[in-house]
């Protein structure tokens, strides 16, 4: 799955980020495979979501989110 | 007298503040807010806000 | 003893420029970088008998060079080669801080490591070992809480005491270097080839944060509390509302109005009073008293009233600013803004056009692509700028003393709606659709820095007084000139003077608005110069100054202006009326002036000034007119 279905306080561990014009700005962020990211909640209507990964916390759109995959993890 | 006096003065005032505004189009400049931001939150700033 | 330079460097949100500030106060310098439009700040301090020169670099995530931001800090630092260079990093956020450390390290250059906020990291239940990481690292290390000046005098300290050809990349280091540069000459493509420093670089911050850190129990979660209320999905955008609210009520109710009320019962009462008897006793000529009194009082006089207003503003928003929550305005405001074609990013931007138009057009260069910029740039002037907010206050107190707050709120809300409405049928008509993202740190909440608060609101606010100082008081001179002369030489009717002429062929306009005199023609011309204008020959003209010196307080002020030339030139919805669309028209010459330089184009700067003029007469057409015919 991607990141984009993540709902509040699910926790994934990053698989791959996929090419997209984004792609080198995500990873310099930190989001490069292998990293866990938590979803904490989102803004009005869903969109963006808000994140926590390495430390931090990063705010994101869904369909810039759907191209980090991602594993669940329990 | 005065009147000169104070028309002189005004008259000063009135070239600085020419000079100035004559500048700040020169340079491209402007006066409001100071030159850019001074961020504090990386949020606020226009530069680096992304 | 030489002067010692030392360049500031760290991520966004670290601290760093609450450092510089305790660092340098307000002994600073603010030039440009050469060839952008990058904050250059430096300051100037000495200690134990050795000059130090402090750059504060642009707070960056990485230095790739991409962005104008990074560039200028790796330019800088390879070039100009400061004697120290100080890493400011967030010691609750090594992971992402480390990341920039170890990319400088790859560069060859020497960095004092600055562990900022242990306060913070430790109330997280996060504890660093300061002498690991500074062996593993190879480098010097230093703890500090930004705010106490313990730390900064031990900063200081350091900044004096250490030799930084002492220290040499560790062992650790230089094996990761090693490994970057095999990667280099492996023959990847240079995306694959990116993507693998940027994991290896990773990978080697993780192994160290797993050697220096140690992470004990859950630590304080405060922020995301705070988040679960301010940045979520139900409650978010209508405490956002109250908080902007709150911000109003203190400038224009409690702190801002009664300052600026006192002012001007100071500069129209005993001021005017004292320099009319002082010309009086020196015998100066009847004319030169009326410009001094009418033109230069009046019109300055009357734009430097609003300045504790301004000044009060101002700080409540780098206030905000400084907690954190602006991050939180531009995430719970992105699902709005994307729907009529702006990011949540945008909102910065537009909250600076609070300011001033011009900052927030040149912020616009911070959006991702070029379609949000041009829409921002477009939208932006329709805010309540500075110099808009003394039309708006001076008419709200007058016409609405009872409810002053509530209508200036409503007036800064209609520029923020028209802002949306405009961007969004720009976007559907006037450029097309281009994808745009969103990527941003939500920083955590903090208590600002009242010094960094403090130097920002001078800052933002000394440049309404240069410009009271230097465009306004000329515009007053000319304003007076334009009201006392005509062609005959000087005269005493007002009404057959050159700005009567040029006001009443404008005023042709606003037949239907109910505004169409002579006096209200003349501001919205003087007003396209600088904004503040409109309120200087509102002053001039009708003499607002003089006459509310005979008021003790703000209701009396009202009641006497009530009776005043300029109460009687307006009714209540005509007042409306010109509020309105002196909220919308045209931008100053100088936001203008901006349009042309960001766009690159004559066209644009044309289309802005003429479709926000346009705009600005037909809504404050339908305002009024509606509102007759609603019985107001």
């Amino acid at each position: 799955m991607t990141l984009r279905e993540g709902t509040s306080g699910q926790r994934f561990i990053i698989r791959s980020v996929a090419d997209s014009p984004l792609k080198n700005r995500l990873m310099t962020m930190g989001l490069v495979p292998g990293t866990s990211v938590t979803v904490l909640r989102s803004a009005p209507l869903g969109d963006p979501m808000a994140l926590r990964v390495r430390s931090y916390h990063l705010a994101l759109r869904r369909d810039d989110a759907a191209s980090i995959e991602v594993e669940a993890i329990a | 007298m005065a009147t000169y006096i104070l028309g002189a003065i005004l008259a000063a005032f009135l070239f600085l503040a020419a000079r100035h505004i004559y500048r700040n189009l020169a340079d491209g400049k402007h006066d409001c807010c100071g030159e850019e931001t001074n961020c504090t939150s990386c949020a606020s700033c226009p530069h680096c806000g992304k | 003893m030489s002067s010692l330079a030392v360049a500031l460097t760290g991520n966004p949100n670290t601290g760093k420029s609450t450092i510089f500030n305790e660092l340098t106060g307000a002994r600073q310098k603010i030039g440009n970088w050469p060839g952008v439009t990058v904050d250059k700040k430096i300051g100037y301090l000495s200690h134990q008998g050795r000059n130090i020169s402090v750059v504060d670099l642009p707070g960056t995530y990485s230095v790739n060079a991409r962005s104008p931001e990074e560039k200028i800090v790796i330019d800088y630092l390879l070039n100009e080669k400061p004697d120290l260079v100080v890493d400011v990093l967030d010691s609750s956020n090594l992971e992402r801080n480390l990341y920039l450390t170890i990319q400088l390290l790859e560069q060859g250059i020497p960095l004092l490591l600055d562990l900022n906020m242990q306060d913070e990291a430790r109330r997280h239940g996060i504890r660093v070992d300061t002498e690991k990481l500074g062996a593993t690292l190879g480098m010097p290390v230093v703890e500090t809480t930004a705010r106490s000046r313990d730390s900064i005098h031990t900063l200081l300290d350091v900044f004096t005491s250490t030799v930084m050809e002492k220290y040499q990349p560790s062992e650790k280091v230089r094996a990761h270097i090693a490994r970057v540069k095999e990667l280099c000459e492996s023959g990847l493509s240079a995306d694959a080839l990116e993507e693998k420093i940027i994991e290896e670089r990773y990978a080697f911050i993780d192994n160290v944060v797993a050697e220096c850190v140690s992470v004990a129990g859950v630590g304080s979660k405060t922020s995301e509390k705070i988040d679960a209320v301010l940045a979520n999905g139900w409650t978010a955008l209508p405490l956002f509302l109250v908080m902007l609210y709150a911000v109003f009520q203190i400038t224009f109710e409690w702190i801002g109005q009664p300052m600026a009320d006192a002012l001007d019962d100071f500069i129209g009462g005993p001021l005017t009073d004292a320099v009319t008897e002082t010309l009086e006793s020196w015998e100066v000529a009847d004319w030169m008293q009326s410009l001094i009194v009418d033109g230069v009082i009046g019109g300055v006089g009357g734009v430097l009233t609003f300045v504790p207003l301004i000044f009060v503003l101002f700080f409540c928003l780098s206030f905000l600013d400084g907690t954190g929550y602006m991050a939180r305005v531009a995430f719970i405001t992105d699902p709005i803004m994307r729907r009529v074609g702006l990011t949540g990013k945008g909102v910065m931007p537009l909250m600076m056009g609070f300011g001033c138009a011009v900052p927030a057009i040149m912020g616009a260069r911070a959006l991702d692509s070029e379609k949000d910029r041009m829409t921002s740039i477009l939208v932006t002037p329709f805010l309540t700028c500075g110099a808009k907010l003394p039309i708006m206050a001076l008419f709200a107190a007058m016409f609405f003393p009872d409810n002053a707050a509530n209508v200036v709120f409503a007036m800064y809300i209609l520029g923020v709606v028209m802002a949306i409405v405009a961007a969004k049928l720009l976007g559907g008509t006037v450029f097309q659709e281009q994808g745009s993202t969103f990527l941003l740190e939500l920083p955590p909440y903090r208590l600002p820095d009242m010094k960094t608060v403090l130097l920002e609101t001078w800052d933002k606010g000394k440049g309404y007084l240069i410009k009271a100082g230097t465009i306004i008081f000329a515009m007053s001179v000319l304003i007076w000139f334009l009201g006392n002369f005509n062609f005959g030489g000087m005269t005493e009717e007002m009404n057959e003077s050159f700005l009567a002429a040029l006001g009443t062929a404008m005023s042709k306009l606003f037949i239907f608005h109910g505004f169409d005199t002579w006096e209200a023609g003349a501001a919205v011309i003087t007003g396209i110069l600088a904004k503040e204008s409109v309120v200087s020959t509102m002053g001039i003209l009708y003499g607002v100054g003089e006459i509310s010196a005979e008021a003790e307080d703000a209701v009396e002020t009202a009641a006497t202006l009530m009776q005043s030339g300029m109460a009687s030139a307006f009714t209540t919805m005509s007042a409306v009326a010109f509020m309105v669309f002196s909220q919308l028209y045209t931008p100053c010459v100088t936001a203008l002036g901006t349009i042309k330089k960001e766009t690159g184009s004559w066209k644009w700067m044309g289309f802005s000034a003429a479709y926000m003029f346009a705009v600005a007469w037909l809504v404050s057409l339908v305002v009024y007119q509606g509102g007759r015919l609603l019985g107001f």
